[in-house]
């Protein structure tokens, strides 16, 4: 009987903490991804390049009704929002995300939303997708696709 | 006494240790050799059932492609050139999306974008393929050449699971690529 007990207290903890670490990890993956957009939408280049790993195989790709963009490795992807950093001004735009869904396969993740930005003027829908790595247990963008969602 | 005690547990603990190190040694490789294979196992796989996808779909070959599909709700496919996009989310939206498609294209009709046979080669060139447990993010470049028209090359991404001990796609990112200016 008192097996029986050890053996079901020791279950529910292992249950307990694969829940806990699980939503855990899906928070901490929600949080770099706010802190990703809010940055670059702030001009705040220290804190967008943390939210990256800075590896060859960073991805950034946006597309929309006009024409498509992608960028392959951080070298170039730094690179290429070198002028955006230096000549833009902080947007006042809100943004919101709809979580659609967030798979976490270990040291990897992979998640999907709809992010909503509004300002005075403009609404933007985009269909975003990420993929993420965790590092020295800290969870960092390694895949950025945006796509334009127009109303139907 | 305790002096003879104490050499004599140094004494066989050293003997042990000497005899336990090959072991572990040999354990260690055994476990690194193992590792290797089941990763280049997992790539091998995964290139695959993404070659699969694709060849199966220009085919028009409708079982083909929906078996390297994981059919669920957050499966989503992406198509992006410079006159446009198009996404579609779910995979019973992506079904029905392609139900068409597989209905009415016949492979090798000049008028239809499905081949057969030696009328189109597809190549790709592996950019990167990460394996995390039962997820992988891969990313490749692709070249179609087809005898008939002229294609684009693109730029594509895949998100794949483990599920039952096989690997299916649950992501598939396409964008045109196109020469810089």
């Amino acid at each position: 009987m008192l097996m029986l007990a050890r053996l079901f207290l020791s279950f529910s903890f292992a249950l307990t903490c694969l829940v806990v670490f699980g939503q855990s990890d899906q928070e901490a993956i929600k949080a770099v991804i706010a802190k990703e957009t809010q940055s670059f939408m702030n001009v705040d280049r220290k804190n967008w390049a943390e939210t990256w790993h800075q590896a060859p195989y960073s991805y950034w790709s946006y597309s929309d009704s006009t024409g498509t963009s992608l960028v392959e490795g951080w070298e170039t992807l730094s690179k290429t929002f070198d002028e955006y950093f230096k000549t833009q001004k902080p947007s006042k735009g809100k943004i919101t995300n709809e979580w659609i869904e967030v798979r976490v396969y270990g040291n990897g993740a992979y998640a999907r939303f709809i992010q909503k930005v509004s300002d005075e003027i403009d609404r933007d829908e985009t269909s975003q997708m990420r993929v993420l790595e965790k590092k020295d247990g800290k969870w960092k963008v390694v895949c950025v696709g945006a796509i334009a969602k127009y109303p139907r | 006494m305790r002096g003879f005690f104490i050499k004599f547990l140094l004494l066989t603990k050293q003997q042990d240790t000497m005899k336990t190190q090959p072991y572990f040694s040999f354990t260690g490789l055994f476990w690194l050799v193992c590792f290797s294979l089941t990763a280049q196992d997992d790539k091998s796989a995964i290139k695959a059932v993404i070659e699969k996808e694709t060849l199966s779909f220009h085919k028009v070959d409708h079982k083909g492609w929906k078996d390297s599909w994981l059919q669920v709700p957050y499966a989503y496919w992406s198509y992006s050139d410079s006159t446009g996009t198009s996404f579609v989310e779910g995979w019973e939206a992506i079904d029905k999306t392609f139900d068409t498609y597989f209905k009415t294209q016949v492979a090798g009709r000049q008028i239809d974008v499905a081949r057969q046979g030696e009328s189109l080669t597809i190549e790709r060139a592996w950019k990167e393929i990460r394996i995390y447990n039962n997820g992988a993010f891969v990313q490749y470049i692709q070249k179609v050449n087809d005898k008939l028209i002229n294609r684009d090359e693109t730029s594509q991404i895949r998100i794949l699971e483990k599920k039952d001990g096989k690997w299916r796609i649950v992501y598939v990112g396409i964008i045109a690529k196109y020469p810089a200016e």
